[in-house]
């Protein structure tokens, strides 16, 4: 391989990183609940995106494809998590969400005082069914479509769009929100 | 229902997460490493440029991975550690003495490291390790009555790294602020630990070495916690740490120095304005500690109720005195805001060493130990020999799920709780547990199979969950597979189920599972058949 070619490849690539690593987060951060390993699952889906190019894929939508690479891997850890004891995955959260003098946490002042609505939908997330969760997260936090996610999830348009409204409801009742 | 989805989509939008700029960027590091290490064609490449033709400014990226252009071995193997996940991820659960330790300490942490960025993030990464290797420590002598000496050796030698980078970045930290947060802090903790350390030690665990650490560290000497407030009045502006400690009058000096607080300054921190950078600081370490302590109550479920209760009080007290500090600050009474953060700081670091003791299983015990209260309610699980008797159903890594029996009509467990009848263990087995059939010859982890009877025989505390969790001194296996339950014919409750609630009372989280299906009154006196080592 040609060296300058491998460069430019790169910073190609970190580029994308820039741009869509803080939406593959939040996305896999709303689907598994766990900051680090929502950050691992970030990591990792970049690093697979480029496993992929390397390998010769031709990748027409990144950001589609990012999303399709991160849900498969998301769905791959709940295989894993199940797997692990409740200590390993309690140790996990320890090591995780342990938040004292946590380099990433800079605001605890802030958190202290503005969870409460963060803990709100965090919890009512959480409620969701898995299949549920995953058509709410991709259609209101990711903005994408109902066709995208069909996609990239592999279901039909139609069984999406029934996943996103029945969601849409029970968020509704989790949340308290009146009928508007 | 457009409102609704608008509604909801703002609600997610604000409260998602954001990455740091380190996190970001420390990701970006590793993920530029993966790249080095894989690279493209140029066909390849050409598409990459096609796909990612927008207009994106161009950034020098170069100058960020010019310490890392050649990897070496070390840092390629510690990679691929990281990127296959596997190994690393283990190695994360380990503790001192298991094989995998020095991958966690050597390898994973300080590959964090590595992509920390400034000063003060190492700081606090560096003190957050130190009270990691603390924290181990205490798990490992909670389950280990005897460390090894290399085991307590290699502890003592990676905490003092840690606190020596502690020490080393805390120094580069010009804003008074910052320094005394993460000083405040990292006290707070050391307290804290001494406090554990104290514990276990009165429990017979071996632990001076550990405190001996600890006390080393701690430049002053923790004062009985009351009395220090009558202290503080007269010397408050000589330095902060007088509040929750009596300076020791030698280092009074130093302290003031390496508090970063300027001499000169501090004499004219009579002034509101002076006490302003400290009493932020103390509010945000006031918070972490406060963070910490919530997240160690969620780790400490089934705990006694009695106990709980205390140090919960204490954290809301910590909480109030925590957002009065706020309004002090937002008043601009800077001298109070500074010492109420200090109580709250105070408060929160007492309910969270409550918490940490009980999470190791060594809340003080109130009344007698037979509580003889429905399961779910464990008492502070004492270190006792305990056995239990039953079939693998899961083994992972370096454990195995022991448990009585799978609910009727369950084949195989497959993670859910209501899977599991009666006692349930997830036993740690290491290089020391012994591993024999019936006829006491020898066998190894890989001989163990899911449905295969066993006995278990361990010592140390169990920790109150449902499965609980704790280390096999011995494991027997025995003739008996296990046979999938048709219906409603559950097994009579064994003598040393009871025995578990009611006496070791390690069964914390069953919610009623096992004893919905016994029927037995627990408090009654039952014959536990505890085989003690006597080695112990």
């Amino acid at each position: 391989m040609n060296t300058d070619d491998q460069q430019r490849a790169k910073e190609q690539f970190l580029k994308v990183y820039d741009e869509y690593a803080d939406a593959i987060f939040k996305h896999c951060y709303f689907r598994v609940s766990d900051r680090e390993l929502a950050k691992d699952l970030m990591h990792d889906t970049f690093a697979r995106t480029w496993k992929s190019i390397t390998k010769g894929n031709d990748i027409k939508n990144m950001r589609a494809f990012l999303y399709r690479v991160a849900h498969n891997l998301i769905v791959d850890s709940y295989g894993k998590k199940k797997e692990m004891s409740l200590d390993q995955q309690r140790d996990e959260n320890e090591e995780n969400t342990n938040p004292i003098f946590d380099p990433a946490d800079t605001d605890a002042v802030e958190r202290i005082e503005g969870n409460a609505e963060r803990d709100r939908v965090r919890a009512a997330v959480d409620q969701l069914d898995e299949k549920y969760r995953t058509a709410v997260t991709m259609r209101f936090l990711d903005q994408l479509s109902p066709t995208e996610i069909a996609r990239i999830t592999g279901e039909s348009e139609n069984v999406i769009s029934v996943r996103v409204n029945r969601g849409l409801g029970q968020l509704r009742t989790l949340l308290g929100i009146e009928k508007i | 229902m457009d409102n609704l989805i608008k509604t909801i989509k703002d609600l997610f939008q604000r409260t998602a997460p954001t990455l740091s700029k380190d996190e970001k960027e420390s990701i970006r590091n590793m993920l530029s490493e993966t790249i080095d290490l894989s690279p493209v064609s140029s066909a390849q490449a050409k598409r990459l440029d096609d796909v990612s033709r927008s207009a994106y400014k161009t950034r020098t990226v170069r100058s960020l991975f010019v310490a890392y252009i050649r990897p070496m071995p070390a840092l390629a193997v510690a990679l691929a550690l990281i990127l296959t996940g596997g190994t690393s991820v283990a190695a994360q659960q380990s503790l001192p003495g298991d094989v995998l330790y020095p991958v966690k300490t050597n390898v994973n942490e300080e590959i964090a490291g590595w992509f920390s960025v400034s000063a003060e993030a190492d700081a606090k990464r560096a003190s957050m390790l130190a009270e990691r290797r603390l924290q181990e420590a205490e798990q490992v002598a909670v389950i280990d009555s005897e460390l090894s000496t290399e085991t307590r050796s290699g502890i003592s030698v990676a905490f003092a790294k840690q606190v020596e980078r502690y020490q080393q970045e805390l120094e580069q930290i010009e804003d008074e602020e910052t320094t005394v947060e993460i000083r405040s802090g990292f006290e707070a903790a050391l307290e804290s630990h001494d406090r554990v350390l104290a514990r276990l030690e009165s429990t017979g665990r071996d632990v001076a070495q550990l405190r001996a650490d600890v006390a080393s560290v701690m430049p002053v000497r923790v004062a009985a916690s009351l009395g220090a407030e009558a202290a503080t009045e007269s010397t408050e502006n000589k330095s902060e740490m007088s509040t929750m400690s009596t300076m020791r009058a030698e280092s009074d000096a130093d302290q003031a120095v390496s508090d970063g607080v300027d001499v000169k300054t501090s004499s004219r921190a009579g002034s509101e304005a002076g006490f302003e950078a400290r009493a932020r600081g103390k509010i945000k370490a006031a918070a972490n500690v406060i963070a910490s302590a919530e997240s160690t109550l969620k780790r400490v479920n089934g705990s006694r109720d009695d106990v709980e209760a205390e140090a919960k009080t204490r954290l809301k007290e910590a909480r109030e005195l925590f957002l009065e500090a706020r309004g002090g600050l937002d008043g601009g009474e800077y001298r109070k805001a500074f010492h109420v953060a200090e109580s709250a700081l105070r408060a929160a670091n007492d309910a969270r060493t409550s918490f940490e003791l009980t999470k190791l299983g060594l809340s003080v015990s109130v009344g007698n130990g037979s509580s003889g209260s429905s399961a779910g309610q464990g008492a502070g699980g004492g270190v006792e020999q305990d056995w239990v008797e039953g079939f693998i159903f899961a083994i992972s890594e370096n454990r195995i799920l022991v448990a009585e029996s799978l609910a009727s009509g369950v084949k195989e467990y497959t993670g859910e709780l209501g899977e599991l009848r009666g006692t349930a263990v997830w036993y740690a087995v290491s290089s020391d547990t012994e591993i024999t059939d019936q006829d006491g010859r020898e066998m190894t982890f890989v001989d163990l199979d899911t449905h295969v009877g066993v006995e278990v025989y361990s010592s140390g505390p169990m920790a109150e969950s449902y499965p609980a969790q704790g280390g096999a001194d011995r494991i027997v296996v025995t003739d008996e597979q296990y046979k999938v339950q048709s219906n409603a014919n559950l097994p009579e409750v064994s003598p040393y189920e009871q025995g578990l609630e009611s006496e070791a009372g390690v069964n914390a989280g069953v919610e009623g599972e096992s004893s919905e299906g016994s029927g037995v009154d627990l408090s009654t006196e039952v014959e536990v058949d505890v085989r003690l080592d006597t080695s112990l």
